[in-house]
Order: structure tokens, then C-alpha cells, then sequence
């Protein structure tokens, strides 16, 4: 699944994936979703016991400005 | 540090060679957000860091930590951060890499961070030392050599 579709998909939502493919610069393009939740202690719970070996961590929601 | 007759070696004696590429960021963004690929052996993990020059650490997530699988260090360090200072567990990531640039044994600082930052960890110095970065605000795009 490509970003956008799963950007679609699970809108403003921590998504653990594993990674299918990256571009030039080493970002992540293609991924299989694993978990996805509203809140990230539930994405942690299941990227601790994840057995897979290369795996992302994606926020598809807009991030809050830092100061 | 790689061994003279490894193939990482020579692949960075190349990258060093090449001009660097050309990072383009997102200046909408509330931070730069750069993908970061952190390796343990057989583990590895490619996320979204925030490049932070004012953290004197690399700092990931407890929990990727642990799915990293990566050893704690015996002692804890005092930091400072912006709701005052704490003490943090620390850990030494064997490899981390960010564009072309690979770095060995880089510490890094395990703690929780705000769940609305939308990134995974802070990419501050202790990768970013003995690195050249140049951030081009006007055309939003940065280099890392």
C-alpha cells in the first residue's frame, strides 16, 4: 500500500507497517499495515511484541507545531 | 569504524566523493522531518525523525527501543529539557543512517515524547557532529555530507 492510500485509509492515526519499499532519500513509499490506532500507547503495546525485521512507524494526521 | 577492506567503506568513500543529494523538506511542516533508518543486527526500523541542532542527543521512543531490541547502558543520564530536567535511560544504536550519510555507534537517548509531534524520535547531535548539514530555507531543501 502506497502512503497516500493508507493516508486515506487510516486518517489521523499511528500506523505500524511493515516496510515494502523506500525511495532515493531512504523515506518509506510502500508498506503493509500491521496495527493502527488513534492513540500511540496501542501502536507501542504492538511494536514491542512485533517479530518483524524492518519495520515504520507512521503518523498520517497534521503534527502539532513545536516551540 | 569500518574495516579498509569492507564494501561499507568504499561505499562511503564513494558517497564522500559525489555531490550530496538534495533533501527536499516539507516547508509547510511545523518541524523538518527527515527519514531516518536505525539498525541493530538483524532489526531495523525506518521512521520519521524531527532534525533538532538544539538536542544534544539522538532521542527515540522507549517502545522502539525495545522493539529494536537494543541494550541499555548501566547509567542514566541528567538532561534538560523544556518541562525541566529528568534523568533518561541510554542506549548505543550500532548504526544509523540518514540519506547517504551512515553513522556507527551513536548515542542516544530513550525517553517519551509528546504524542502530537508526529515523528518517532529527535535527530540532534550526537548523529549530526562531524557532519556537514546545510539547510536552505529559501528553497526548502537540506544536504547532509
Amino acid at each position: 500500500m502506497n502512503l497516500s492510500s493508507l493516508k486515506k485509509k487510516f486518517k489521523d492515526q499511528w500506523v505500524l507497517a511493515r516496510v515494502e519499499e523506500k525511495d532515493q532519500y531512504g523515506a518509506v513509499t510502500k508498506v503493509t499495515p500491521i496495527a493502527h490506532a488513534k492513540r500511540r500507547q496501542q501502536i507501542d503495546q504492538k511494536l514491542i511484541h512485533t517479530q518483524e525485521k524492518h519495520i515504520t512507524v507512521l503518523y498520517t494526521g497534521e503534527p502539532k507545531p513545536r516551540i | 569504524m569500518y574495516s579498509l577492506f569492507s564494501l561499507p567503506f568504499w561505499r562511503q568513500v564513494l558517497t564522500n566523493l559525489l555531490p550530496p543529494k538534495r533533501f527536499p523538506f516539507d516547508p509547510t511542516a511545523p518541524s523538518i522531518i527527515v527519514p531516518v533508518t536505525l539498525t541493530n543486527h538483524s532489526k531495523v526500523a525506518t521512521i520519521s525523525m524531527v532534525l533538532d541542532t538544539g538536542a544534544s542527543y539522538v532521542v527515540i521512543r522507549p517502545s522502539l527501543a525495545q522493539a529494536l531490541n537494543l541494550d541499555l547502558d548501566s547509567t542514566t543520564l541528567d538532561i534538560s529539557t523544556a518541562s525541566g530536567s529528568a534523568s533518561a535511560a541510554s542506549t548505543t544504536i550500532p548504526q544509523i543512517t540518514v540519506l547517504d550519510c551512515t553513522c556507527l555507534r551513536v548515542p542516544t537517548i530513550i525517553t517519551h515524547l509528546p504524542e502530537d509531534t508526529g515523528a518517532d524520535g529527535l535527530l540532534g547531535l550526537s548523529f549530526l557532529n562531524g557532519y556537514h548539514l546545510n539547510i536552505n530555507f529559501t528553497h526548502h531543501y537540506l544536504t547532509l555530507k
